[in-house]
């Protein structure tokens, strides 16, 4: 049986920041764009090659991208 | 099954299907049902055969089914393989990561299918047969009959992919159209 466990990820936050399109992100990640939407949504969960090389092309720890537990959202932290 | 670049998906399927027949899981499911019921032609020109072939009704019958049941097939494939963009079609040297795992998901359930599908022709087979020992049945209804599992068989992947596809994110262009 498929373990079912949730990835959360931050590609959509980091792609809006960077300014790059979807289509953009899946040509350098040599993936579909469709992909990268599902990887956005949640519906599919990466494998470590493919998760380790959106963290490299954004430039950022892959804890950054990628957790177990929900991101807060942003502005959450401040007080 | 399928051979096509993702260059050939992209410029033939960039506008094709339209996406309201794919973009709700009611709108694929009617997608599937299409599908499924071009197989099914095929099933009832075997059981069309079983009883009244050889004649030229059984005969006029099974061309009209199997050619409406290609056509059907044809616009529902075409369609799939649009709304998949090419999990449906693309050759397998082409597919990145998800497309593959999709594919390979896809092929054990219609595994499952196939098995599901032979228990029952096989049940079916039993029935007709009751208490005779032998059976008389025209040799086009077993072809018809063999004809259909196979085309099921073949289709099936298709059929499942319209059921088990999650609801497709945008497309760039479509975002900042809105």
């Amino acid at each position: 049986m498929v373990a079912t466990e949730d990835v959360y990820n931050r590609i959509s936050v980091l792609r809006a920041e960077r300014g790059v399109s979807r289509k953009d992100l899946a040509t350098a990640l040599g993936v579909h764009y469709q992909t990268v939407g599902y990887l956005e949504r949640g519906e599919y969960s990466p494998s470590l090659h493919l998760a380790l090389r959106i963290a490299a092309y954004f430039e950022v720890p892959l804890e950054v991208v990628f957790s177990l537990k929900p991101f807060p959202r942003l502005g959450s932290e401040v007080k | 099954m399928g051979g096509l670049t993702p260059e050939q998906v992209e410029r033939h399927y960039r506008t094709w299907p339209p996406r309201s027949w794919y973009a709700t899981r009611r709108s694929r499911r009617v997608l599937a049902g299409v599908g499924a019921a071009s197989a099914a032609l095929g099933w009832v020109s075997a059981v069309v055969c079983w009883y009244l072939a050889p004649s030229s009704l059984a005969m006029w019958t099974t061309f009209a089914l199997w050619g409406a049941a290609l056509v059907i097939y044809a616009v529902v494939y075409s369609a799939l393989v649009g709304a998949t963009r090419g999990v449906i079609g693309l050759a397998g040297r082409h597919l990145d990561e998800r497309q593959a795992l999709e594919r390979l998901r896809l092929q054990a359930g219609s595994r499952r299918g196939t098995t599901i599908m032979l228990c029952a022709v096989l049940a079916l087979v039993l029935l007709a047969d009751g208490d005779r020992s032998v059976v008389e049945v025209p040799t086009t209804a077993i072809f018809l009959l063999v004809y259909a599992m196979i085309a099921t068989h073949l289709i099936l992947p298709s059929l499942l992919a319209a059921l088990r596809m999650p609801d497709p994110p945008r497309d760039d262009d479509e975002d900042e159209d809105d």
